[in-house]
């Protein structure tokens, strides 16, 4: 078993006929355990250029 | 941001993971810029909270009214900047999120997760779609994921899955796979119409929301009560 794979990924055998499991970086994305996707997504914030216009555009209401 | 982690457990917040990252943890969603966590909306809990904060020396955010029992059963939003290595996280944080029960259901159903921040309890999948019924239409894409991420939960999935997943899928393939295996027939066109029509009520409904809350965040600014933007939280403990 390589090493940060989850249980979800490996069920992702028996459900190969849906779309959302044959996508090539879903499943890849799948296969990680949840530790190793949070990990990875929070690696990526510094690759945002203004973070904080990002989260005030989502997340503050416009009064 | 394991030390904020940290910081809750010590101080005894009850909370939940909720929103991006919690979809990340499921694999239904691979970025979300900030942190947002359920609390339970208690004055006593809403106190834990700021000490824990206090401790990670995390500042007031924008459009912040102070955390208390009526602002937090309100539906307001509180944000918070808590520093950080490189850049700063931006918490949100909610005592009483739209489309959700209560926080005790909630936090009953929600699993421990393992995550690089220490063991989290992250908001169970069918809330977590309840809390993702917003006005952004990519939202519906993250449910649908979510929707086949619980589905292979179970191998193979029971008729009560089948049809939950039904009504909570909004992507018309996945629909049509799940109308078949429980015996049901339509074509592409009526699911294609069913699904925009739904999507359309709960965004609705989500504007309906937001809008009271926003009343009331505009009252409170009109009369000067929200946090200063960059208050230490330290500073609005009680001695």
């Amino acid at each position: 078993m390589a090493k940060g794979k989850s249980a979800a990924g490996r069920r992702v055998q028996g459900f190969k006929q849906l779309e959302f499991w044959t996508d090539p970086y879903l499943s890849t994305w799948m296969a990680l355990t949840p530790y190793e996707r949070l990990r990875r997504a929070w690696r990526m914030r510094s690759r945002i250029r203004n973070l904080q216009a990002v989260h005030d555009a989502k997340s503050l209401p416009k009064l | 941001m394991r030390s904020l982690f940290r910081s809750f457990e010590r101080f005894e917040v009850e909370y939940l993971l909720i929103s991006g990252q919690a979809a990340i943890l499921y694999g239904a969603a691979t970025f979300s810029e900030d942190i947002d966590i359920w609390i339970r909306p208690t004055r006593e809990n809403a106190a834990r909270l700021m000490r824990a904060l206090a401790a990670c020396r995390a500042r007031v955010y924008k459009l912040t009214p102070p955390v208390a029992r009526r602002t937090l059963m309100a539906g307001h939003g509180f944000h918070f900047v808590i520093p950080a290595r490189g850049t700063p996280a931006y918490l949100d944080i909610m005592g009483r999120p739209p489309r959700v029960g209560s926080f005790s259901s909630a936090r009953r159903r929600a699993p421990m997760m393992r995550t690089p921040w220490g063991r989290i309890p992250v908001v169970s999948i069918p809330d977590l779609i309840a809390l993702k019924r917003t006005r952004r239409l990519s939202d519906y894409e993250v449910i649908s994921s979510l929707v086949q991420i619980r589905i292979a939960q179970e191998a193979p999935p029971s008729p009560a899955l089948l049809r939950w997943a039904l009504v909570n899928s909004f992507r018309v393939e996945d629909r049509i796979d799940f109308a078949r295996r429980l015996g049901i027939r339509a074509s592409v066109e009526a699911w294609r119409r069913r699904i925009f029509s739904e999507i359309a009520r709960y965004q609705a409904l989500d504007t309906v929301h937001w809008s009271r809350v926003i009343r009331d965040l505009r009252r409170l600014r009109r009369q000067r009560r929200l946090l200063l933007e960059g208050m230490p939280v330290s500073r609005l403990l009680r001695p």
